[in-house]
């Protein structure tokens, strides 16, 4: 298969590009950022969704490529904030999730994995392994959101 | 702006939601489906016009000549002095062809379904992008 002869850089990228298509499918409409420094320019995510051409819930998404320490990259992620947060997976097939690493302190909000796998003929797909419950969070966020997408165009939209 | 009933707005928003979200499952495998596909793509408008209608004039969508709706959407977007208008012609387009879609004896082509996804998807991003505030609180975001 090619990612055999893609560098770890490049499969990132087209793992980043697989669940992006992913997410686009599945919301309303949303407009996707790669590489988003949220929600300040000292974090970057791997993927920001915004649903609704960006009125509606922020979702967010890390991929990690090659084994790794994954619980350290559920914390983190834990840590970022959005409604929905997704660990992306490539190349991590044994992984599951066993403990409560995924749920946030308070209950609300749990984690997603999303696992993408190479068919033979090289094509990306991405599915649930875990399914994301949504994450509680203050209101201050919209306005913050509102001025990044409007400071940035999109990677992925709808143009209206 | 302000919404003037967010509870009806919220309700008109929900049924949006079903329709794009059934019309975009359904246009995975478009054989089967075809006529359902722009039909929802036509109530997916219809529905989340609604949604603005509600949210701006506190009045429920009554129009049975779908063009009254189309010239009430854009008598609110000048009111509110939307400088794009694109969303309008995206709904007058789809509104125009529910007749052929819904009604019509004739097989649709491919090139209609294909246009009227193309053309819901567009009018919900230019009507989230342009009734934001209506439609942003009524979403809980």
């Amino acid at each position: 298969m090619l990612r055999s002869v893609l560098s770890e850089e490049q499969q990132h990228s087209r793992v980043k590009n697989a669940v992006a298509r992913f997410l686009f499918g599945a919301l309303i409409v949303p407009k996707i950022f790669f590489d988003a420094q949220w929600p300040s320019r000292k974090n970057r995510v791997d993927v920001l969704a915004v649903d609704r051409a960006g009125a509606g819930e922020i979702h967010i998404t890390e991929v990690k490529v090659k084994s790794c320490d994954l619980a350290d990259a559920v914390r983190r992620i834990a840590g970022i904030p959005a409604h929905f947060k997704y660990l992306t997976l490539f190349g991590n097939p044994s992984f599951y999730p066993s403990d409560g690493s995924l749920y946030a302190p308070d209950g609300m909000g749990r984690v997603g994995v999303i696992q993408v796998r190479e068919n033979r003929a090289d094509e990306l797909h991405a599915e649930f392994i875990v399914r994301p419950e949504r994450f509680r969070l203050d209101s201050s966020y919209f306005k913050q959101i509102d001025k990044f997408t409007a400071a940035r165009p999109a990677d992925m939209e709808i143009r209206p | 702006m302000k919404n003037l009933d967010p509870i009806t707005t919220q309700q008109y928003i929900e049924k949006a939601d079903h329709f794009l979200q059934t019309m975009k499952l359904a246009a995975l495998e478009l054989a089967p489906y075809r006529t359902g596909i722009a039909l929802l793509a036509v109530h997916s408008a219809i529905s989340l016009n609604d949604a603005i209608t509600a949210g701006l004039t506190g009045k429920r969508g009554k129009h049975r000549d779908h063009l009254a709706a189309v010239k009430e959407l854009e008598r609110i977007s000048r009111k509110h002095r939307i400088q794009n208008l694109n969303g309008i012609g995206h709904f007058r387009w789809l509104l125009t062809e529910k007749t052929k879609i819904a009604y019509g004896h004739e097989r649709l082509d491919d090139t209609l379904i294909h246009m009227s996804v193309d053309r819901a998807e567009r009018f919900h991003s230019w009507a989230y992008n342009y009734f934001k505030e209506i439609l942003h609180a009524s979403v809980g975001a």
